[in-house]
């Protein structure tokens, strides 16, 4: 179902990239350096926080600068695919790559930041939290692969993180609005749904640890992301691609 | 439409098309489930025991709040439902204080368990829901009564709230 060679010289790419490396540094190194000069600023009165697991959506998004879009831009597709590849196994490579590169910046946010905060107070979060949030994390990062992959399958160049942009702004600030109206509630359950797709995220606390498990939560999340896989093969399998074609 | 060829370079991967259906029957059965059967999610907030208070506050530097409910307060659900069931909410709490949680038993039992009553006792709480803060060398440092809504309650636990 997926080709190891090209699963790792996309996560190779990813951090030779200075597209796709930059970004998720900076975010990583801005976000501690912040909260280290409001530790200092204040005195150490103001201590860090863990941020939940949807608070680093930009983390994906910086990683998702690569994707297959950006392969048909540059002209690498009509090469890739004259080899006996499958389409399929090139967009779940795609995915699995920029899952995994996606998961890694945002572990590694929260390994330094949960070590900041074991510094600057005397006690830190316990392991269980921080052990949640690094699962909200990993699932969030492929979650949001998958959805990025399938807008990619179709979209040029970074197409794919407009479209998710512009989603993203219709379900946060449009639909709220709408739905505040007592004959247009449903803006709020699209809202809900919409989310869903652009944000997949399974929360533990609300998940396995709930009473009784929710399993609606465990079956929307990975529905939600085959489905997007699933959307992205089907487009991908009708693309016609060409070296005069982008 | 034409038929693809299983073995073709374009072919739907069968698991992942058979995974999909699956998951999506299995979505909207849990969901007819879980309107008969709604989860409760585990406590957002990390509550702790009412024995272990007082040595947690002291080993972690941090001052003990106490929440007073009751099963009967209408305000008190609401208030769960807005402030403890939310994450930021959560995180700042469970990062400022040992919080512990006591239900007023008065109404479904006649009396509260010793420690419990004490305690309502020495915060004066006569209504619900109420918090009382109480620092690390034992002494109060701030008491509320009613629930007044979610920026109120976060600007009384001394979490930033959005508009800070």
């Amino acid at each position: 179902m997926m080709s190891m060679p090209l699963y790792r010289s996309r996560v190779t790419r990813s951090f030779h990239r200075f597209s796709t490396l930059v970004p998720p540094l900076a975010f990583v190194m801005v976000s501690l350096a912040w909260s280290v000069a409001m530790l200092l600023y204040t005195n150490f009165l103001l201590t860090p926080e863990m941020e939940l697991p949807k608070e680093i959506f930009l983390i994906p998004l910086g990683v998702g600068l690569s994707s297959i879009g950006r392969d048909a831009t540059e002209g690498l597709l009509p090469v890739l695919l004259t080899r006996p590849l499958r389409r399929s196994t090139y967009v779940l490579s795609q995915w699995a790559a920029m899952g995994t590169v996606a998961s890694f910046w945002a572990l590694l946010h929260l390994v330094l930041q949960w070590g900041l905060i074991v510094a600057a107070t005397p006690h830190g979060p316990m392991p269980l939290e921080v052990l949640y949030n690094a699962i909200g994390r990993v699932s969030l990062c492929l979650g949001m692969a998958a959805t990025l992959v399938c807008f990619s399958t179709r979209l040029p160049g970074w197409g794919h993180l407009a479209l998710w942009g512009v989603l993203f702004f219709i379900a946060e600030r449009v639909l709220p609005g709408l739905g505040k109206d007592e004959s247009a509630r449903f803006a709020l359950t699209v809202r809900q749904y919409l989310l869903g797709v652009l944000m997949p995220e399974l929360d533990i606390r609300r998940t396995f640890a709930a009473t009784p498990v929710s399993w609606l939560r465990l079956t929307t999340y990975f529905s939600n992301v085959t489905l997007m896989l699933l959307l992205g093969i089907h487009i991908f399998n009708h693309r016609e691609v060409s070296y005069a074609s982008r | 439409m034409r038929r693809v060829d299983p073995g073709s370079t374009r072919a739907l991967p069968r698991g992942l098309l058979v995974a999909a259906v699956l998951l999506l029957g299995a979505r909207g059965a849990s969901a007819l489930y879980e309107k008969h059967n709604p989860s409760q999610p585990w406590s957002l907030v990390a509550w702790v025991p009412l024995e272990q208070a007082e040595a947690l506050s002291r080993e972690r530097h941090l001052p003990i709040l106490y929440y007073f409910s009751a099963d009967w307060c209408a305000p008190c659900h609401i208030m769960e439902r807005d402030v403890f069931n939310n994450d930021y909410a959560a995180r700042g709490i469970n990062a400022r204080y040992i919080p512990v949680k006591l239900k007023d038993r008065r109404e479904e039992e006649g009396v509260n368990p010793p420690a419990v009553q004490a305690l309502i006792k020495a915060h004066s709480v006569s209504g619900f829901p109420s918090f009382a803060v109480v620092g690390v060398d034992g002494k109060r440092l701030r008491l509320r009564q009613g629930y007044g809504g979610y920026t109120s309650i976060l600007q009384f636990l001394l979490i930033p709230t959005p508009s800070d």
